[in-house]
C-alpha cells in the first residue's frame, strides 16, 4: 500500500509539465526545427538507399565542375563531392549525437553523487568541474588527438564526450540539490532504501529535465566541435569540416564554389535546425523562459 | 582586501601547480622525437637493449621518472629557461614563446576589447527595448557568437571581404601591401564574436533581471531621468553576472585565438602548438605554450576577482 502511494507520487513529480506537447506544437521555431532536424537525417541516412553514394572512387576527368554524372563536381583529389557530403553528414551527425551521449554517462553520474553526497565528495567533484572548465576546450582537445595518434570515430567520440562532463554535471548538481530537499525523498530513505536505489529512482528522475531540455545544445555544440577539429586537419577525413577546409585556397574559395559551398550550407543549415528545436523545447518547457 | 586578494593569489598558484602537472604526465603520452628514434633503431637492427633505449631518451631529458622531470621543469621556469626544445637541444623554449606570443596576445587583447566595447552598448540598447531593432541586432549577433563554430564565420568573412569585396587581406602576412592593423581587422572581429555572443546575452538577461525590480521603480518615482535610472541602477546591478560571464569567456578565446591563428596564417603561439603537437612532438614547446595558455586563463580569472571587489562592496573578503 505504502509503497503504491510512494510509486504514484514519483510518477506525478515524473510526469512532464503538464502541457509541453501542446506549448511545443504551438512554438513556430520548435516546429521549424524539429522538421528540418528530421529531414536532414533523412536525407543524409536515407539518399544512399536510393543513388550510389562513393566517397572514395578517384574519378580521372578534366572537368572537376559538376556534370551530370557528378551533381556537385569533384574536390581537389578528384573525389565525388556529393558522396562526401552525405557521408560527412552522417558522420557529423553521429559523431554529435554519440559525444553528448558519453557526455550524460560520464556527467550524469558524477553529477548526481555530487548532489546527492554534498559535503566533502561533491565539493571534490565540482572543484574538478571547475578545473576542467578553466581550460580552453579546443587546446584540450589537441592534445589528446595528439596523444592518441590517429582517432578513429569511436575513440573521438569518446574523448569529446568526457571533455563534456562538467557542464552536465553541474547543471544536475544544482538541480539534485533542490530535489534532495523534497519531502518524497525523506520518505524514500525512511523506507530503507538504498543510497543507489533513492539516487536513480527518485532523485534523478526528478531532476534529469533540465539535462534533457538543453540536450539540442549539447548536439550543436558536439557536431561545432567535431567539424573544427576536422577542419584543422585532425578529426575524421572525410567530414564537412574536410571540406569547408578547402575553401582556405583562395582559388577555390573564389572559382571553384562546388567544393565548398554545399557543406558549408548543410553545417549552418543543422546547426539552425537543432539551436531553433532546443529553443523551441526550453520554452515550450518553461514558458516563463521565452519571455527572456 | 589585501587578505582576500592574498589568498586568491595563493589558491591561484596552488591551481596552476595542480593543472601543469596534470599537463605534464599528459604530455608524456605524446610521441617524442625518442620514441621515433628507437622505433627506427628498432627496425634497422630488429631489437633495442634497455641501455640504448635509455641513450636515446637521455638526449631529451626523458630517461627519468614524470614527478622528476615536473620538477626539474618548475624549476626551469624560474631559471628563465622552460626547459629545451626538441628540435635544437640549446633553445630555450622561452625564447620560442617570446617570439611568437606577441601576435596572439594583440589578437586577443583586441578581441577582448572589441568584444566588450561592442557588447555591453548592445546588450544594454536590447534590454531596454525588447523586440526592439536592437534587441534583433543583438539576437542575430549572439546566435553567430554562440552557435557557429569560429571557422564558418571566418570563412564567410575572408569570401565577402577578401575574395568578393576585395577591401581586406585573408592573411597576415609581413609582405602584404596592407598595413598590419588592417590585416587584423577579420581575424580580431572573428575572436571578438567568441565574447560578443555570451556577453550580449548576460548584459540583456541581468538588466531585464532587475529592470522591474522595486528599487527601480522607486528610482523612476523620484523623478530621475531614464538615461541615469538605466546607467546607474540598473545597469551597476548588471556588472557582477557580466564579468563573470567576460571570466568564462577567456578559455573560449584562447581556444578561437588557435583556430583562427591557424586560418589567417597568423604567427602567434596556436599556430606554433599545432605544429609542435603534430608527431613526433616537441613536448617542451607544447608544455610551455599550454602553461601560457593555462596562466591567461587564470591571470585574467584572478584580476576579475579582484575587480569584483571593486565593484561590488557587497562581496565579501
Amino acid at each position: 500500500m505504502k509503497e503504491r502511494k510512494e510509486k504514484g507520487l514519483v510518477a506525478a513529480a515524473r510526469k512532464p509539465k503538464r502541457g509541453f506537447i501542446q506549448n511545443f506544437r504551438h512554438n513556430g521555431k520548435g516546429v521549424f526545427g524539429l522538421i528540418a532536424f528530421a529531414l536532414i537525417i533523412l536525407a543524409v541516412f536515407l539518399i544512399p538507399l536510393f543513388v550510389k553514394i562513393d566517397a572514395e572512387s578517384v574519378y580521372f576527368v578534366t572537368d572537376k565542375a559538376p556534370s551530370r554524372d557528378h551533381i556537385l563536381g569533384l574536390d581537389m583529389t578528384f573525389q565525388d563531392c556529393f558522396s562526401r557530403l552525405i557521408i560527412g553528414g552522417q558522420v557529423s551527425l553521429l559523431i554529435g549525437m554519440g559525444v553528448s551521449v558519453v557526455t550524460l554517462l560520464v556527467g550524469i553520474p558524477l553529477g548526481l553523487i555530487a548532489g546527492f553526497y554534498q559535503g566533502r565528495v561533491g565539493g571534490f567533484i565540482n572543484r574538478a568541474a571547475e578545473l576542467f572548465m578553466s581550460f580552453p576546450t579546443m587546446v584540450l582537445l589537441l592534445l589528446l588527438v595528439g596523444i592518441f595518434q590517429r582517432m578513429n570515430a569511436i575513440t573521438l567520440v569518446i574523448t569529446m564526450g568526457i571533455l563534456g562532463w562538467p557542464g552536465t554535471s553541474k547543471m544536475l548538481y544544482s538541480t539534485v540539490i533542490s530535489t534532495m530537499k523534497s519531502e518524497y525523498i525523506e520518505a524514500a530513505r525512511a523506507m530503507g532504501k538504498s543510497d543507489f536505489q533513492i539516487m536513480f529512482f527518485d532523485v534523478l528522475p526528478n531532476s534529469i529535465t533540465p539535462i534533457l531540455v538543453s540536450l539540442p545544445f549539447r548536439i550543436s555544440g558536439s557536431i561545432m566541435m567535431e567539424t573544427t577539429l576536422s577542419f584543422l586537419g585532425l578529426g575524421m577525413a572525410t567530414s564537412w569540416g574536410r571540406q569547408i577546409y578547402l575553401a582556405t585556397t583562395m582559388n577555390v574559395m573564389v572559382n571553384q564554389l562546388w567544393m565548398w559551398v554545399p557543406a558549408t550550407l548543410c553545417l549552418v543549415a543543422i546547426i539552425i535546425a537543432v539551436n531553433c528545436l532546443g529553443e523551441g523545447i526550453r520554452d515550450s518547457y518553461d514558458p516563463k523562459l521565452a519571455k527572456r | 582586501m589585501l587578505k582576500f586578494i592574498s589568498k586568491r593569489i595563493v589558491l591561484s598558484v596552488g591551481l596552476f601547480l595542480i593543472l601543469t602537472f596534470v599537463l605534464f604526465i599528459m604530455l608524456s603520452f605524446l610521441p617524442s622525437y625518442a620514441d621515433n628514434e628507437i622505433s627506427s633503431h628498432i627496425q634497422e637492427y630488429g631489437s633495442i637493449t634497455k641501455e640504448q633505449e635509455l641513450s636515446y631518451k637521455a638526449q631529451y631529458g626523458l630517461d627519468s621518472p614524470v614527478v622528476t622531470r615536473y620538477v626539474k621543469w618548475v624549476k626551469s621556469l624560474f631559471a628563465g629557461t622552460w626547459s629545451y626544445t626538441f628540435t635544437n637541444r640549446s633553445t630555450t623554449v622561452l625564447s620560442v614563446i617570446q617570439v611568437k606570443i606577441g601576435e596572439t596576445l594583440i589578437l586577443m587583447s583586441s578581441a577582448l576589447i572589441v568584444g566588450v566595447v561592442i557588447a555591453i552598448p548592445l546588450g544594454m540598447l536590447a534590454a531596454v527595448k525588447p523586440g526592439g531593432i536592437a534587441d534583433n541586432i543583438a539576437n542575430v549577433v549572439t546566435f553567430i557568437g554562440v552557435s557557429l563554430p569560429g571557422f564558418i564565420i571566418a570563412i564567410f568573412l575572408i569570401y565577402i571581404f577578401s575574395a568578393r569585396l576585395n577591401i581586406l587581406p585573408s592573411m597576415v602576412l609581413v609582405t602584404s601591401k596592407y598595413p598590419y592593423a588592417v590585416q587584423m581587422i577579420l581575424p580580431v572581429v572573428c575572436v571578438s564574436l567568441h565574447i560578443v555572443g555570451p556577453v550580449v546575452k548576460q548584459v540583456r538577461g541581468s538588466m531585464l533581471d532587475v529592470m522591474n525590480a522595486e528599487y527601480i521603480k522607486t528610482a523612476r518615482s523620484k523623478g530621475i531621468s531614464e538615461r541615469r535610472v538605466i546607467f546607474k541602477h540598473v545597469f551597476r546591478n548588471a556588472t557582477i553576472p557580466v564579468t563573470t560571464q567576460i571570466g568564462l569567456s577567456v578559455p573560449m578565446l584562447v581556444g578561437g585565438s588557435v583556430v583562427v591563428e591557424q586560418i589567417f596564417t597568423i604567427n602567434g603561439i596556436g599556430r606554433t602548438l599545432v605544429v609542435a603537437i603534430n608527431s613526433p612532438s616537441d613536448i617542451p614547446v607544447v608544455m610551455g605554450i599550454v602553461t601560457i595558455q593555462v596562466l591567461v586563463v587564470l591571470v585574467v580569472n584572478l584580476s576579475l576577482d579582484i575587480i569584483y571587489t571593486l565593484l561590488d562592496p557587497r562581496v565579501a573578503y
